[in-house]
């Protein structure tokens, strides 16, 4: 099998034509790094449009320096979007055992185009602060990108490629929503990688469809971190599942792939205290002026060696055998 | 099902709101990334701060 990791060449400097006269408030600061109480997320970056963030001006800039190759992917997601909600079917279908709706809906989801399918109670944690959801579960769907467009990261081509997944991604959860929907469940797609009112990636993880990556984007196993995420909120009585382990930690711990090719180095070594919790974290200040130069970046997760085709599943198999062989640190 | 009027509604509102987003980005937005380029070209700096999007709004 030929390597096809990529192997970023020359990569742009981290050195910007822009900048802020009065630079807003750390987006670490906002982000809650160091701070060892649990609260809810904040928005910093991408905002839904109705409400004016701290670095907005920079989102701002981002949206519109961007090209129309990657705009009309937006649009066309925002114009199919209108679909999210809808009306909810007068007679509700009543749901006896919720391991067998749980399959039936993932059958679903699998067969209207996701390759991942996940299902977890919806907890504040997932939620932004200042939003409220009313929903009870959440179905997280995810979808592979084409991994020869994204080779060529940082790039107009990749960047196009990311929005065409979430733009496809999405479609899958509207008329996932609007099945639910015809089952008399209330369900409602979140498919605009703005995310809106909730965090995409929280809930994957609990949802069992990957782990948090050092990179501060998830790995999945068969994937890696080259896939794009949405979700269906709804009120369905669902079986949910389990956390996963897949060895994710053991790799991120000794490979410093992505934080040695992360051009401004906003990748950190070791885990940090973030919002109360001791985990992966990508310095925002660091990061977000060189994605906006570079249109959306994504060196880090394909560098990723989980996001080699076909490695994840065997990567993951020969991590936790290591694992299991080592001493018990407490033994 | 959501009536006819309620739909045409709906989509009324998504579809200004999208018109909005194009006019913006080929009026503002093109003045920015020429702006842009050229502190590029020159080696200076384009404040986003000093004509954000809003400003160029109110100007208008």
């Amino acid at each position: 099998m030929s390597d096809s990791r990529v192997r970023p060449g020359a990569v742009p400097p981290p050195e910007y034509a822009f900048g802020y006269r009065v630079p807003p408030r750390s987006g670490n600061e906002i982000n809650g790094l160091g701070d060892p109480q649990r609260k809810a997320a904040r928005h910093v970056f991408h905002s839904t449009g109705d409400i004016r963030l701290e670095w907005q001006a920079l989102d701002d800039f981002f949206g519109l320096i961007n090209s129309w190759q990657v705009l009309r992917h937006v649009i066309r997601n925002v114009w199919q979007l209108r679909n999210r909600d809808g009306p909810v079917a007068a007679r509700r279908q009543p749901v006896g055992d919720t391991k067998a709706m749980a399959q039936k809906i993932k059958a679903m989801a699998q067969g209207l185009g996701a390759e991942l399918v996940g299902i977890t109670q919806l907890t504040d944690d997932a939620v932004y602060a200042g939003c409220s959801v009313s929903f009870n579960y959440a179905i997280c769907l995810g979808l592979s990108m084409n991994r020869t467009e994204m080779q060529h990261v940082p790039h107009l081509r990749a960047a196009v490629e990311v929005m065409r997944a979430y733009r496809e991604l999405s479609l899958t959860a509207i008329r996932l929503a609007q099945q639910i929907r015809q089952m008399g469940w209330p369900a409602r797609a979140y498919g605009n990688p703005n995310s809106t009112d909730i965090l995409q990636i929280p809930l994957a993880i609990d949802a069992g469809i990957g782990q948090l990556g050092k990179h501060g984007s998830m790995i999945s196993e068969p994937f890696g971190s080259n896939i794009r995420l949405a979700a269906v909120l709804t009120d369905l009585p669902l079986a949910c599942d389990q956390p996963v382990d897949i060895g994710v930690d053991d790799l991120c711990l000794q490979c410093r792939r992505c934080e040695l090719d992360c051009p401004p180095g906003a990748i950190s070594q070791y885990k940090q205290m973030v919002r109360g919790v001791k985990k992966w974290y990508v310095d925002f200040d660091k990061c977000i002026p060189y994605f906006t130069k570079t249109h959306g970046c994504g060196i880090c997760i394909e560098v990723c060696p989980w996001s080699v085709p076909g490695r994840g599943p065997l990567l993951s198999q020969k991590l936790l055998a290591k694992r299991a062989s080592q001493p018990h640190p407490a033994g | 099902m959501l009536s006819g009027w309620a739909r045409l509604r709906r989509d009324l509102a998504v579809l200004i709101s999208l018109a909005k987003m194009i006019f913006y980005y080929w009026t503002v937005g093109g003045r920015i990334r020429k702006g842009y380029r050229e502190c590029q070209a020159r080696g200076e700096i384009y404040w986003v701060d000093e004509e954000p999007a809003e400003t160029k709004k109110r100007l208008r």
